[in-house]
C-alpha cells in the first residue's frame, strides 16, 4: 500500500550570521510514520524544527505539509492546520491549571469554551493526568507531568503530525518508559511524529526511521538496524572509531 | 547673523549641559546593561545630591565642590541599600516590576522634597562661578567650565575604569552575559549592587557641578530623566560609550534647538525619534557594543 | 467550584446593593467626591488591567486614551454643542484608532517589557506636548466646561450624586465585562499570551491579532473614562489628562490591589485612594505632597512584599480562591 507523504522537508538552509545551522536538509515524512532525528549537540534539530514550526523563516528551502506549503506562514497558522510542537525545555502556562492549559489547545478546534473543556478533559484522561491534578496550576506539576501536559495540550489541537523536541530529557528511566507507552498510544491513532531525541532506546524502539544531522547537515538517513550498524555514525557523536554497541 | 562668536557660545552651552547629560546617561546606562533595570528615580539622586549640597551651603557654609565628598557617598550608599532592600527581592521577575519599584521612589522621594522643601526654586550664587574666562574666541565662566571638565573627566576616568580595571573587567563581564559571568565565578549579585551604587554616584557627583548653572527644585530630576533615557535609546541601551556621545549630541541639538524651533514643541521631535529609535533600531546609533 | 462561584455572586450583588444606597446615608459631598474619586480610578484601573493584567501589556502612557477621550468629547461640545454622551462614543472611536495605531507600531516590532513601557510613556507625552501647543484645543489654559443648555442631555448634573451613579454603574459595567470576556475564548487567549507567548503562537493563538483586540477594548474604555472626568471636574489641561503622572496614578490601584484579577483594581482604588485622603487631611496637603507619597509607598511596598497584590493576599488567606 502506497503511503502518502504526511510531511516534506526540501532543500531547507538556514545561517545565523556567519553560521550555517542548517544545509540543505531534505527528508519526507510519510503519514503514521515516526521518524527519528537524531544528532550530536548543536547538528540543527531544534533549528529544524523552529523552520518547520514557523518560528524561524529559512534562507531557502520548503516544508510541505498535506499539500500546503509552510514557509512563511506563522506558527499559529501552522498549529491550526495540524502540525503542532513540543518544546525542548518543557513549556506551559505556568499560573493557568492543567485543565487550562490542555484547554488552550482545544481552543484552536472549539469556539466554544464549555465544549473546549470537555476535550481536555477526555486528553487529560487519555495522557493520564489524575483528576485531582486537574486543578492544579502548572507551575507545581513533576516534570514529568508537565510533559505529558504538553502533549495533552498537543493533542487537543488534533493535530496530524507532531514535532516533539526532547520530550524524555531530565526524565527517570521509570518515567521514560511511562513516556514511551504514552507516545505508543499517540501512534495508535494514526498521527506522524517527528522525534528529536538523545536517548537511543527511545528512538530505536519508537523510529520507523532515523534521520542523522551533524554540523546542519543530513549525515545519514535509514531505518533503526541500519543506523545501529552504521560506524559513521558512532565516530560522528563520539569522535573516535569504536564498535557501536 | 550666526557669526562665528555665536556658533562657538552655542557649542560650548551644548557641550557643557551635554557632558552633565553624558554623565548621567553613563550611570543610567551601567544600570540597564549590568541588571536590565530602567531606573526610573535616576533623576531623584540629582536631586537629592542638589538638596545636599545647597543645605550644606546654606547651613553651614559649605562650597559646593566640597560637597562632592559628602554627595558621592550618600548616593552611593542609598544606591546600595536600595538595591538590596527594594530592587533585589523583584530583580528576576517580570521586568515590569523592577522599574515599577524605581517608580514607586521616584514618587516617593520627589514629593517628600516636595513636602519639606516646597516647590521654591533655590540657588547657589558665589561670585567665582560667574568669573568669566577668555580663550580666543570662546568665552565661558568658571562655573560652566568647571561643570564641563568635571563630567567630562569623570565619564572618561569611568570607561577607563569599566576597561581596565579589575572590577570595571567583572562589571562588563555580568552585563554582557550574566550566566557565563557566574560560571566564571563572578559574584554576580555583589557586581549589580556595585554598579546600581556606581550608577547612582555618577548623579552624586553631577549635582554639585550642576549648581552654577541650574536651579534646585524638587522636579529638577523629572526633567535630566527624560533626556537621559532618550540619551541611552539612542546611544544603544547598555552602551556606554553611545551614552557619552549621545549625552554630547542631545546637549548640542538641544541648544540649537531652542534658538531654531519656537515655542515648546522640540520635545515631540526628540520623543518622536525616540520611539522611532525603540522600533526600528534599538541598538542606538552605535551599533558596537 | 460551582459553591465557590455562588458564594462570590451573593457578595456581589450584596456590595452594589450596599453601594447604590451609601448616597442616602453618607449625604457630605466630600465624601461622595470621595468615592467619586475612587470609583473613577477604580474604573481606569480595572480598564488598565485588561491590557496589563489579562493579555500581559503593562503601559505607562495609558493617559493618552482618556486625554483622547475627554478632548474630543469636550471639544465637540464648546464648538458645535454636541452632547457629551454622543462625544464620548466619538472619543472612544479616536481612541481605539489611537489604540490600534500604537498598538500596531509595538506589537509588530516586538517591544516587549520595559522598551513598551517607554514606548507607551513617549506616545502620551507627544499628544501632551501638541494639545499644549494648540490654542483651539486651550494650549497650556485647558478647556472649561460650563453649563450651556439641558443639564442632563450636557452630561452635567447640579448635584454629585448623580455623578457617583454614572461612575459607579461604569464600574459595574467594567467588571460585568471582563468577566464575561474571561468566560469566552478571547479571555482564555489573552490570558495564554501573558502566560507564554511563544507557546501561545505555538498552541494557535495569532498573538498579535488578540493584543490588538485587548489595547482596543482597553483604550475604547478609558476614554470613556476621560469624558466621564472632564463633565464632572469641569476642567481639562495637558497634565491632567494626558501626564504622566495620571498614568501612574492609574496603575498603582491595579497593582496594589492584584494585576490580573477582577477585583484587584476596585480594592486597591478603595485603600489606596481612602488613606491617601485621611493623611491628606491629617498632615495638611502641600501641593499633592503627602498624599503622592503614600501613592508611592504603596507601590513599594505591594511590588516588594506582596506582589500579587491584595487579592493575593486575601487568597492565601483562602478567603477568595479564583481562577486566575
Amino acid at each position: 500500500m502506497e503511503q502518502e507523504i504526511a510531511l516534506e522537508v526540501t532543500n531547507i538552509s538556514k545561517s545565523f550570521g556567519g553560521l550555517k545551522a542548517l544545509r540543505n536538509i531534505s527528508f519526507k515524512v510519510l503519514q503514521e510514520e515516526t521518524v527519528g532525528i537524531i544528532g550530536p549537540n548543536g547538528a540543527g534539530k531544534t533549528t529544524l524544527f523552529n523552520v518547520i514550526s514557523g518560528f524561524i523563516k529559512p534562507d531557502q528551502g520548503e516544508v510541505i505539509f498535506n499539500g500546503r506549503k509552510l514557509v512563511g506562514m506563522r506558527p499559529d497558522q501552522i498549529c491550526k492546520i495540524g502540525l503542532v510542537r513540543t518544546f525542548q525545555l518543557v513549556q506551559s502556562f505556568p499560573r493557568l491549571t492543567a485543565l487550562e492549559n490542555v484547554m488552550i489547545g482545544a481552543l484552536s478546534r472549539h469556539h466554544n469554551p464549555l465544549l473546549a473543556r470537555q476535550e481536555s478533559e477526555q486528553w487529560l484522561d487519555f495522557i493520564g493526568i489524575s483528576r485531582k491534578k486537574w486543578y492544579q496550576v502548572a507551575k507545581n506539576l513533576t516534570l514529568v507531568d508537565k510533559k505529558r501536559l504538553e502533549l495533552a495540550r498537543a493533542l487537543a489541537a488534533n493535530p496530524k503530525l507532531i514535532l516533539a523536541d526532547e520530550a524524555m530529557s531530565g526524565l527517570t528511566p521509570t518515567e521514560i518508559i511511562e513516556v514511551i507507552g504514552t507516545i505508543q498510544k499517540i501512534k495508535e491513532r494514526g498521527l506522524a511524529l517527528v522525534l528529536i531525541e538523545h536517548v537511543m532506546k527511545v528512538i530505536m524502539e519508537l523510529s520507523d526511521r532515523i534521520v542523522m544531522l551533524n554540523f546542519g547537515e543530513k549525515f545519514i538517513e535509514g531505518t533503526p538496524s541500519d543506523i545501529v550498524k552504521d560506524r559513521t555514525v558512532a565516530k560522528a557523536y563520539l569522535g573516535e572509531d569504536v564498535p557501536f554497541v | 547673523m550666526f557669526d562665528t562668536n555665536f556658533l562657538i557660545q552655542i557649542l560650548i552651552s551644548g557641550l557643557t549641559i551635554g557632558s552633565i547629560y553624558a554623565l548621567m546617561s553613563a550611570g543610567l546606562t551601567v544600570i540597564y546593561g549590568v541588571m536590565d533595570i530602567i531606573h526610573a528615580a535616576h533623576g531623584e539622586y540629582l536631586m537629592m545630591a542638589m538638596y545636599i549640597t545647597f543645605f550644606a551651603n546654606s547651613l553651614f557654609g559649605m562650597d559646593p565642590y566640597l560637597s562632592l565628598l559628602l554627595t558621592v557617598p550618600i548616593t552611593f550608599g542609598i544606591g546600595i541599600l536600595v538595591f538590596y532592600g527594594l530592587i533585589l527581592p523583584v530583580i528576576d521577575e517580570a521586568p515590569a516590576y523592577p522599574m515599577l519599584v524605581t517608580i514607586g521612589i521616584s514618587i516617593v522621594l520627589q514629593n517628600l522634597a516636595l513636602s519639606f522643601f516646597t516647590a521654591d526654586f533655590r540657588m547657589i550664587t558665589l561670585p567665582y562661578f560667574s568669573l568669566k574666562l577668555k580663550f580666543g574666541l570662546l568665552a565661558i565662566t568658571l562655573g560652566e567650565l568647571i561643570a564641563f571638565a568635571g563630567a567630562l573627566t569623570v565619564s572618561l576616568g569611568f570607561y577607563w575604569f569599566l576597561l581596565k580595571t579589575d572590577l570595571g573587567r567583572r562589571i562588563r563581564a555580568s552585563s554582557e552575559d550574566r550566566e557565563g559571568a557566574l560560571l566564571m565565578g563572578i559574584n554576580v549579585r555583589r557586581i549589580q549592587a556595585i554598579s546600581f551604587g556606581l550608577g547612582t554616584a555618577c548623579l552624586g557627583i553631577t549635582g554639585p557641578l550642576l549648581i552654577p548653572i541650574y536651579y534646585i527644585n524638587p522636579t529638577v530630576g523629572d526633567l535630566f530623566l527624560l533626556r537621559a533615557f532618550v540619551i541611552v535609546v539612542l546611544g544603544g541601551m547598555g552602551n556606554f560609550i553611545g551614552a557619552l556621545i549621545g549625552g554630547m549630541i542631545i546637549g548640542v541639538s538641544e541648544v540649537i534647538g531652542t534658538i531654531l524651533l519656537p515655542g515648546s514643541l522640540a520635545p515631540v521631535v526628540s520623543f518622536t525619534i525616540f520611539i522611532g529609535f525603540l522600533l526600528f533600531r534599538p541598538e542606538g546609533l552605535f551599533a558596537k557594543r | 467550584m460551582k459553591n465557590l462561584l455562588t458564594y462570590k455572586t451573593i457578595l456581589f450583588a450584596f456590595l452594589i446593593v450596599i453601594f447604590l444606597f451609601l448616597p442616602r446615608v453618607i449625604t457630605s459631598t466630600f465624601y461622595i467626591h470621595t468615592l467619586i474619586m475612587i470609583f473613577y480610578f477604580g474604573y481606569l484601573a480595572s480598564c488598565w488591567n485588561l491590557m496589563a493584567g489579562y493579555a500581559g501589556q503593562a503601559s505607562l502612557g495609558h493617559a493618552i486614551f482618556v486625554g483622547t477621550g475627554a478632548y474630543t468629547s469636550s471639544f465637540l461640545r464648546l464648538e458645535i454643542g454636541l452632547s457629551p454622551w454622543i462625544g464620548m462614543w466619538i472619543g472612544a472611536f479616536f481612541s481605539l484608532i489611537l489604540g490600534l495605531f500604537i498598538g500596531y507600531l509595538t506589537f509588530r516590532y516586538r517591544l516587549k517589557g520595559h522598551y513598551f513601557l517607554l514606548a507607551t510613556i513617549a506616545f502620551a507625552e507627544i499628544l501632551k506636548i501638541l494639545i499644549l501647543n494648540i490654542r483651539t484645543l486651550g494650549g497650556g489654559s485647558g478647556i472649561a466646561i460650563v453649563l450651556k443648555g439641558d443639564p442632563f442631555w450636557q452630561f452635567m448634573f447640579t448635584q454629585k450624586v448623580y455623578y457617583y451613579y454614572v461612575i459607579f454603574v461604569m464600574v459595574i459595567g467594567i467588571l460585568l465585562l471582563t468577566h464575561f470576556l474571561l468566560q469566552k475564548r478571547v479571555g482564555y487567549y489573552l490570558v495564554a499570551i501573558r502566560e507564554n507567548e511563544e507557546l501561545a503562537k505555538a498552541s494557535g493563538i495569532h498573538v498579535l491579532k488578540y493584543k490588538l483586540v485587548a489595547i482596543s477594548l482597553s483604550a475604547v474604555l478609558t476614554s470613556l473614562g476621560g469624558t466621564f472626568y472632564a463633565q464632572y471636574i469641569c476642567f481639562i489641561d495637558p497634565h491632567s489628562t494626558l501626564g504622566i503622572g495620571l498614568s501612574v496614578d492609574i496603575l498603582i490601584p491595579a497593582v496594589v490591589g492584584g494585576i490580573g484579577t477582577l477585583f484587584g483594581p476596585i480594592v486597591g482604588a478603595f485603600v489606596v485612594i481612602t488613606i491617601a485622603e485621611v493623611a491628606r487631611s491629617y498632615l495638611g496637603g502641600g501641593t499633592g505632597g503627602i498624599h503622592l507619597t503614600i501613592y508611592g509607598l504603596f507601590l513599594i511596598i505591594v511590588i516588594v512584599f506582596m506582589r500579587t497584590g491584595l487579592i493575593g493576599l486575601l487568597s492565601k488567606l483562602s478567603l477568595f480562591k479564583g481562577k486566575t
